[in-house]
């Protein structure tokens, strides 16, 4: 179980958060953006001892929850799956966060999280929101993970 | 994905941001956000008792509805 002081600060800081994404940046109605980040943050009290980068994964489960519950909807899921190829998208990034997770283990600890959040689909404004710095350092951190990760990838296949 | 967008792109973008900033602050009241993390924990003690028994813990459906 949680250490339940950490954990509480964390929940404070970041349910909202993870609930206004939802609705805000993904067309989530707020009754599926309200449960999913709940769902996400009762699978992270279960794991909150060995999860690294709770951020990047409440954020990450709670979409996968919010679509699970979405296409069990009437209304289904929000346009965005229909209107702008946003499923090829994901899947590219899931694909991609298996394909980098090695590699990105291995990054600084501030381009790993940045790395993370980003391969959880955040935008650079969602991710310095999440973090507490700017959309310009982020794309700073994330340009400096991404060279660092090719020549990771590459060291490692060759 | 469109690079250099357009001015609606813009505006949507802008709107979303604004959007985001209200619902933080609508789900950080204290009272909303107290309430959630109490049933929050109240639901991971239940399914962890559910495991300590033998069951299976399902993790939707058996959950409380969040709205509020």
């Amino acid at each position: 179980m949680a250490d339940d002081d950490a954990y509480e600060v964390f929940f404070e800081e970041q349910y909202p958060r993870v609930a206004a994404m939802l609705i805000a940046y993904r067309g989530f109605a707020p009754e599926i953006a309200e449960e999913a980040a709940a769902e996400a943050m009762i699978r992270l009290y279960e794991r909150w001892h060995t999860v690294r980068s709770p951020r990047a994964w409440v954020r990450t489960v709670a979409f996968r929850v919010a679509v699970g519950l979405a296409v069990n909807r009437p209304d289904g899921l929000p346009e965005w799956e229909v209107a702008d190829g946003r499923p090829a998208e994901e899947l590219e990034a899931a694909l991609l966060a298996l394909a980098a997770g090695t590699a990105a283990a291995k990054l600084p600890p501030r381009q790993r999280e940045v790395m993370e959040l980003a391969l959880a689909d955040l935008s650079p404004a969602e991710i310095a929101e999440t973090l507490g710095s700017t959309p310009e350092q982020v794309r700073g951190n994330l340009a400096h993970a991404r060279r660092a990760m090719r020549t990771l990838m590459g060291s490692e296949e060759g | 994905m469109t690079v250099g967008g357009t001015n609606e792109a813009c505006d949507a973008r802008e709107s979303a941001e604004a959007a985001y900033a209200r619902l933080v602050a609508h789900y950080s009241a204290p009272e909303r956000v107290g309430s959630a993390l109490e049933r929050v924990k109240a639901e991971a003690r239940r399914r962890a008792a559910v495991r300590a028994r033998g069951g299976v813990p399902h993790n939707r459906g058996s959950a409380p509805r969040w709205s509020g």
